[in-house]
């Protein structure tokens, strides 16, 4: 009887070992197995969260949260170089209110930060099928590197009620979800045990090119063209109860902010309006009128598209953002060494934004000659079929039609660039960049961050043309 | 039992209360068959309530078979249909059957105690996809069960075989089945071929992983159902295919359908009779539809064959001087089998019987048969690394069951290993079944193909 049940014993023993040996296994291969939003996507979401977690404590004096429009409008950099401020922007894209409330309680576990700064955008339908107005895609994938524990438990819980087409197993164990990657695992993926560099900003992302010469409509509301205002939804109204009460018994301010664009308007301002006046919160919606012009925001050239901001739209985002924050007593600090290590970075980024603007030929030209950047370029100017690879000093220019092959110089993609007859060709990664009916085509890569930063065609009339 | 009763709510929680009004049915009906039977009631009357007892049982599952032909599931089907179509329908009831009947005969007796019966019937790990258990061989559902861990390593074995087959085969070969089958008209010739095999593969690997996981289940709470499979594909005649496929189902045909008519005890001619009805009823069993009844004829039919051309059989093997190669022969009788039941699955998947027919008939003439070899059949749905990988894992099935068919129990080896060994073993199972599985969103994992007939 005895031996029996200390048989028993040393069972259930085994059987819990191998259950932890399974669970971390599991926990593993879904690290290996998400996508890793590092470099070469619009918004890097991964970098932002796992980025957020190798920050010292209490070091962040700033929190944004919000959507992309969060991320490509707060220029965390800019705060903390000319206002002292540092900021840091947990973000993702379509991040709904949910998301919002749950990066604020993980962010509370290590940081002590003395404003949040919440950008409106989701509270309001953006995807009206959809309860919390964000696709199902972005929900599942804002919790994919936030850390195990109860927050992430609790979020994914709550979510479930609201979107139909979650499930808790899948977003628990992110794995399930992703598996049918197995097939296109590479060398980044590899990357989630190793010690590497995101190259992120404190969750910025600095938005390249404009929409100057594109078609648009954006014209900033009055404050008192109309009373009307929108309803936020009750579930909406409870989380962003939730955050305004987690500020106040942190002692936060709390901040509601609107980046430019063109999916809000005068009836969301009234309701915000009126719940900051209920509860004494700063309220700061830059598509009005007297604030778009106070700060001479330009909808042409300084957004990216018609509802993020560029690099100089940030730039002057931040600049108001970081004039409230002083006036509110949020205090200026002196030098911190996790910000002043992204300076380099942030450098680069703003010379691939000179680039992507760039509207002269020559400018193009001179702007495209720095040692990181990788040129491809095919063109037929003058009759002349040509063909010309830089990478690094080398430079390879053919006229006879061959083909320059070649692997990028962080080894991460193959390329292969060919201008014969008709045929005209830019492969990166199997990926085909040259435009038909352009006279030139040429493809900027930046190898140190990865990433293609710009792809610039002339036409038949020498206009120029940034992708 | 509150298990199964738990079971089957989160399953059809509409069809409790039917299997419930059945189950109460059929153990009154068994009460009065074994009350009628120790009172000494005349054969003649026993006989006729013991009838009207199975016509009882049987109606809701013949009503089920006759409104399939009548309204089809694309129209709009009238809610009292669901009533009959109940979840594992088909099954308890050719459990409650072969129950009633072994009381009637005098095999077994009566079970008094209403909750046990119950649990008889709803038992959950079999219910939905059987095996059929017979009433006097289930008495260690009803013993007290001790904890023991090799019940549960073993049982737990078998789960994980079970998802491998059913996530990593047959939902794979699935993909290449379901778009052939579902456009006929363009896809003909090699391509029927091949998702003829693959079909048979996915049929077996769905239905075994169904068995594998149920008995897996029950295993691990120290009860043993009977194994429903013995490497079908390794037959050499369609009468040997059937001691292989749903041996249960099989059982049961042979005991309450074959034998009660006459079986072979009534000379040749009612014997093929008897086993062209046997099937008829087998088909009619799987669906309602005329392509499951023409699959059992077609079955029948190959049997049938089977018989009367074993001395042609074994004329043209002595006459081209094979007699002497049993190996060569069962392999070439496998070959055919294989093809023989592969052509009846056909039927059986095809939306009806005429585009069955049809798809059959295009493997004979429409000659493109060049096309496996020059990329056609790689798809973006179904590429190149699909068919390398359910190649693999077919592989590892074959070595599997030879190993089996040799009398030797990979689980039986297994779990002599020592822990670490094993556990790595197990995990790696997991991983390779996670990993290389079809599935995700919009996958039901309780959708196993024979969970509908």
């Amino acid at each position: 009887m005895e031996s029996s049940k200390s048989g028993n014993r040393k069972f259930i023993f085994r059987v819990t070992v191998f259950l932890f040996a399974l669970i971390f296994t599991l926990y593993e291969l879904s690290l290996l197995f998400m996508p890793k939003s590092f470099f070469d996507v619009a918004y890097p979401s991964a970098s932002s969260v796992l980025g957020f977690y190798k920050l010292p404590k209490d070091s962040v004096d700033v929190l944004f949260l919000g959507s992309s429009h969060a991320i490509a409008g707060f220029d965390t950099q800019e705060l903390y170089d000319n206002y002292g401020i540092r900021g840091y922007t947990l973000g993702s894209g379509e991040q709904n209110v949910l998301v919002s409330y749950y990066y604020l309680m993980e962010a509370l576990k290590t940081q002590k930060p003395k404003a949040v700064v919440l950008d409106t955008l989701m509270l309001f339908p953006f995807r009206k099928n959809k309860l919390l107005y964000s696709s199902t895609a972005s929900s599942e994938s804002a919790f994919n590197y936030i850390k195990p524990g109860i927050n992430k438990i609790k979020a994914i819980m709550e979510m479930d009620k609201y979107d139909d087409e979650l499930t808790a197993c899948d977003l628990l164990l992110p794995f399930f979800r992703y598996h049918e990657r197995w097939d296109e695992l590479d060398r980044y993926d590899l990357m989630i045990w190793d010690k590497y560099s995101t190259f992120g900003l404190h969750g910025y992302k600095l938005k390249y090119g404009n929409i100057a010469g594109e078609d648009h409509e954006y014209a900033p509301f009055d404050k008192n063209d109309s009373n009307e205002k929108t309803v936020i939804a009750e579930h909406v109204m409870g989380y962003l109860d939730r955050i305004r009460e987690t500020c106040e018994r942190n002692g936060i301010k709390l901040f509601l902010v609107k980046t430019p664009s063109n999916k809000t308007g005068i009836e969301e301002y009234n309701a915000l309006q009126e719940y900051s006046d209920k509860y004494g919160i700063r309220y700061i919606d830059f598509n009005e009128k007297e604030i778009y012009n106070r700060m001479g925001f330009d909808f042409s050239t300084d957004m990216k598209d018609i509802g993020h901001a560029n690099y100089l739209g940030a730039l002057k985002i931040t600049d108001m953002i970081g004039e409230e924050l002083l006036a509110d007593g949020i205090p200026s600090n002196g030098k911190d060494s996790e910000w002043e290590k992204t300076e380099e970075i942030y450098n680069y980024c703003k010379e691939n934004f000179l680039l992507s603007v760039a509207e002269e030929d020559d400018d193009i030209m001179a702007l495209a000659d720095r040692d990181r950047y990788c040129v491809f370029m095919v063109s037929d100017e003058n009759g002349e079929d040509t063909a010309y690879v830089k990478t690094g000093d080398n430079r390879i220019l053919y006229k006879d039609g061959t083909a320059i092959t070649g692997v990028l110089p962080d080894s991460t993609a193959e390329y292969c660039v060919q201008k014969d007859g008709k045929k005209r060709s830019i492969i990166i990664d199997g990926e085909e960049y040259a435009e038909e009916d352009m006279v030139r085509t040429m493809v900027v890569y930046d190898s140190v961050l990865r990433d293609i930063i710009d792809i610039i065609c002339i036409d038949d009339s020498g206009e120029i043309i940034h992708d | 039992m509150t298990g199964s009763i738990f079971f089957y709510v989160y399953e059809d929680v509409d069809g409790i209360i039917f299997l419930c009004l059945m189950i109460v049915l059929s153990y009154a009906g068994s009460l009065i068959i074994e009350k009628m039977k120790t009172d000494h009631i005349p054969r003649a009357k026993r006989k006729a309530v013991f009838i009207i007892v199975i016509i009882t049982v049987l109606m809701p599952l013949f009503i089920n078979r006759l409104l399939t032909v009548l309204i089809p599931i694309s129209d709009c089907r009238p809610l009292f249909i669901s009533l009959f179509t109940s979840l594992g329908v088909s099954f308890y009831t050719l459990q409650m059957i072969a129950y009633l009947s072994d009381i009637y005969l005098d095999r077994t007796a009566a079970c008094k105690n209403f909750f046990k019966y119950f649990l008889f019937i709803s038992y959950f790990p079999q219910i939905l996809q059987g095996p059929i258990p017979r009433y006097s061989l289930m008495d260690s559902l009803f013993e007290g069960h001790r904890f023991d861990p090799d019940n549960i390593v073993k049982g737990f074995q078998l789960i994980i075989w079970g998802v491998f087959l059913k996530l990593v085969i047959a939902d794979r070969a699935g993909v290449f089945v379901d778009m052939i089958f579902d456009d006929p008209d363009r896809y003909q010739g090699c391509y029927v071929l091949m998702a003829g095999i693959l079909y048979s593969v996915q049929l077996y690997t769905d239905f075994l992983s169904c068995v594998c996981i149920a008995r897996g289940s029950a295993e691990m709470f120290g009860i043993h159902l009977s194994d429903n499979f013995s490497r079908p594909y390794f037959a050499d005649s369609i009468k040997d295919f059937w001691r292989r496929w749903h041996i249960s189902l099989s059982r049961f045909l042979r005991d309450y359908v074959y034998i009660p008519l006459g079986g072979n005890r009534k000379g040749s001619f009612r014997k093929y009779l008897n086993i062209m009805i046997t099937f008829l009823v087998s088909g009619v069993w799987h669906g309602g539809g005329l392509n499951y009844i023409f699959w059992g004829f077609m079955h029948g039919f190959y049997q049938v064959a089977g018989e009367l051309l074993e001395p042609v059989k074994g004329f043209v093997c002595r006459s081209l001087g094979f007699s002497g190669h049993t190996r060569l022969i069962r392999a070439y009788s496998i070959l055919v089998t294989c093809f023989l039941s592969m052509t009846a699955w056909i039927i059986f998947r095809a939306e009806s019987l005429k585009t069955g027919l049809g798809m059959i008939a295009s493997i004979f003439t429409k000659i493109n048969y060049y096309k496996l070899f020059n990329g056609s059949l790689i798809f973006e749905t179904f590429g190149y690394i699909d068919w390398i990988l359910l190649g693999i894992s077919c592989l590892g099935l074959f070595l599997v069951s030879l190993l089996q068919e040799k009398g030797i129990k990979l689980r039986d080896r297994i779990i002599t290993y020592p822990s670490v060994f094993r556990g790595s073993l197990y995990i790696i199972a997991i991983v390779v079944c996670v990993v290389f599985g079809v599935y995700g969103q919009g996958f039901d994992a309780g959708s196993f193909i024979y969970g509908e007939f």
